[in-house]
């Protein structure tokens, strides 16, 4: 059985400046990436299914050259394959898009992708995916409780502190919410030796040509990025600390 | 062009977000988005129809086998055929766990423009302009949406909590009632069933007047016993954001967020908290929000009444420290 992470790159810059419009598509053009917090849970139950049931682990990242650290990353948790995919694009359609036929490719019963990424924070890969590709999907996995050859049972979150039971028919889609499983530590040492090895690469993404093919999808476009205005409401309360600690507490004592 | 708006099960009935985006919705004008369609999906609204007044032009009720009212599958095989049959049609909903599943496959499933997450949507016909936060909400994207083929819109909970309602919409709301269909049944997913988290022996964070609430910025749990002292002596009790009970700091009902617990205290104090979207949706009915964070950029001063830049473990013990002067320690 196989099973496949899908792990996005996400720049440690996120400042106004480091934001560019390419496109109508949102670029971040900062030098250092990590793997986005919530594939790193993905990763880690996808490692945890391996050493389980024996599931042989593929990690993929669509994403430009300064991604493939996410990678080197997945290799120090001593993922089986690793694949990256040549592209640069933070729309969702497009990475899903670019995932897909290596996804085809690979085959897995399970695909796990974190629940959103850290820099978009919409939750959309995971779902096109099961979409694209016909497969079962469970959103905001928290626990996976059991895995045979047809299905995978898993408890998933509805908000609010409610859990839901389900069974899913394989080949399925997780998406998988933090803290799913301990995220263990990958030593430095580790992480040097990961990057020794070499990382195969899958077909580039075509934009244009994916912009045909689902050109519905596509028609909206980034206009501009910037700050949110400060609320008018909110008073910042400064001088010396016991100045502050003071008025806090009088703010509190009024309200109660 | 229709409107279509999902209606999620609520033990309310209708949720205030639900009827904050149909309030948005109701304002335009008519002749650009059309009837403006609540869907219900079981019986959840059966003798609470006089809540769709002022809302919507129409219900429509499904029918769905009992227990079924929560299952993704079925509600997205649902809300596709729904939109497919009526034309070009938009379709708004939470971005809550239900919304950001569902939205997405409608989407892809229809090849129509998808934007999660909206804080803002302004459409007079022609292209829509629509706004989303990204990077934790520290920045903000505006889009241009094509708006011929319908679009999938999901909207953050409290972005339009200022609505008003308006007297373009019906006060009688007529209900047309879909019969169930087979080909809507589930075929991938079978739901076992539904749990709800067990307080016992934990405190209720939504009964608290108080909360004392932490986040990453606590920087390990050796210093939650300051922070308990606090509450404690605020007449408190502690809460938290996810990351904190993801590093096993604290339990899952400590937990506010979309994933955690909605809260509604009279002082919201936020330790170390940067504001995520997704923690916000769970307090931002507090009543006095004050943050504490060292980072100035933070969201989380975005939407705090009061807000102090400063480290929290260097800030947290001067605090508790007055505390103990004016109560005679």
């Amino acid at each position: 059985m196989r099973a496949a992470v899908c792990c996005k790159g996400v720049s440690i810059d996120t400042t106004l400046e480091s934001v560019h419009i390419v496109n109508g598509d949102i670029q971040f053009k900062g030098s250092e990436f990590y793997i986005n917090e919530f594939d790193s849970y993905a990763l880690e139950a996808a490692m945890a299914l391996k050493n389980k049931y024996g599931i042989e682990t593929f990690a993929l990242c669509l994403g430009p050259l300064r991604v493939q650290e996410v990678l080197y990353f997945a290799i120090a948790k001593e993922v089986n394959h690793v694949l990256r995919i040549d592209g640069d694009t933070n729309r969702p359609e497009l990475i899903s898009s670019g995932l897909i036929p290596a996804l085809m490719e690979i085959g897995p019963q399970i695909i796990l992708v974190g629940v959103q990424s850290e820099d978009w924070m919409g939750g959309e890969v995971g779902v096109y995916i099961a979409q694209a590709l016909n497969m079962s999907l469970a959103f905001a996995v928290v626990e996976i409780s059991e895995l045979t050859d047809k299905s995978i049972r898993i408890k998933k979150e509805l908000g609010g502190g409610r859990l839901a039971e389900i069974i899913l028919k394989l080949p399925a889609v997780l998406c998988v919410q933090s803290g799913i499983e301990p995220l263990r530590y990958v030593s430095a040492a580790r992480r040097q030796k990961a990057r020794k090895t070499p990382v195969k690469m899958g077909s580039r993404l075509n934009i244009e040509e994916v912009k045909q093919k689902i050109s519905g999808m596509m028609a909206y476009e980034a206009r501009e990025v910037s700050v949110p205005p400060k609320s008018s409401r909110a008073e910042m309360i400064t001088g010396e600390r016991s100045e502050v600690a003071s008025k806090l507490l009088e703010i509190i004592g009024k309200s109660v | 062009m229709k409107s279509f708006i999902y209606i999620e099960p609520s033990k309310e009935g209708i949720d205030s977000l639900t009827k904050q985006i149909a309030l948005k919705i109701s304002k335009i004008p008519v002749e650009v988005r059309g009837p403006l369609r609540g869907i219900s999906i079981g019986n959840g609204l059966d003798g609470k129809e006089s809540q769709l007044s002022g809302l919507f032009d129409e219900l429509i009720r499904v029918e769905v086998p009992s227990g079924d009212e929560l299952n993704t599958e079925l509600i997205s095989n649902i809300l596709t055929d729904v939109l497919q049959e009526s034309g070009p049609a938009m379709l708004f909903l939470g971005f809550t766990h239900l919304g950001m599943e569902v939205g997405p496959a409608v989407g892809w499933r229809l090849q129509i423009p998808t934007i999660t997450s909206c804080i803002d949507f302004d459409w007079t016909g022609g292209d829509a302009n629509v706004k989303r936060p990204i990077v934790g909400g520290k920045l903000l994207v505006s889009f241009s949406v094509k708006s011929e083929r319908g679009m999938v819109i999901s909207v953050q909970k409290g972005a339009w909590e200022d609505e008003v309602s308006c007297e373009s919409v019906s006060d009688s709301v007529p209900v047309t009632r879909l019969p169930w269909r087979n080909s809507w049944a589930a075929e991938k997913t079978q739901w076992i069933g539904i749990s709800e988290e067990s307080l016992e022996g934990e405190e209720d964070i939504t009964k608290a007047e108080i909360l004392v609430s932490v986040g990453r910025g606590l920087g390990g749990p050796e210093n939650l016993p300051i922070v308990k002292e606090l509450a404690e002596k605020l007449g408190g009790i502690v809460s938290c954001s996810r990351p904190v009970v993801d590093l096993g700091w604290l339990p899952p009902s400590r937990q506010v967020g979309i994933s955690g617990k909605s809260v509604s205290p009279v002082i919201y104090l936020a330790l170390g908290i940067s504001g995520q979207s997704n923690h916000l949706a769970g307090m931002d009915g507090s009543k006095i929000i004050i943050a504490v964070n060292k980072d100035p950029l933070a969201p989380i001063f975005n939407v705090a009444n009061f807000g102090v830049v400063d480290d929290i473990l260097e800030f947290v013990p001067g605090l508790l420290d007055q505390i103990k002067q004016k109560q005679g320690y």
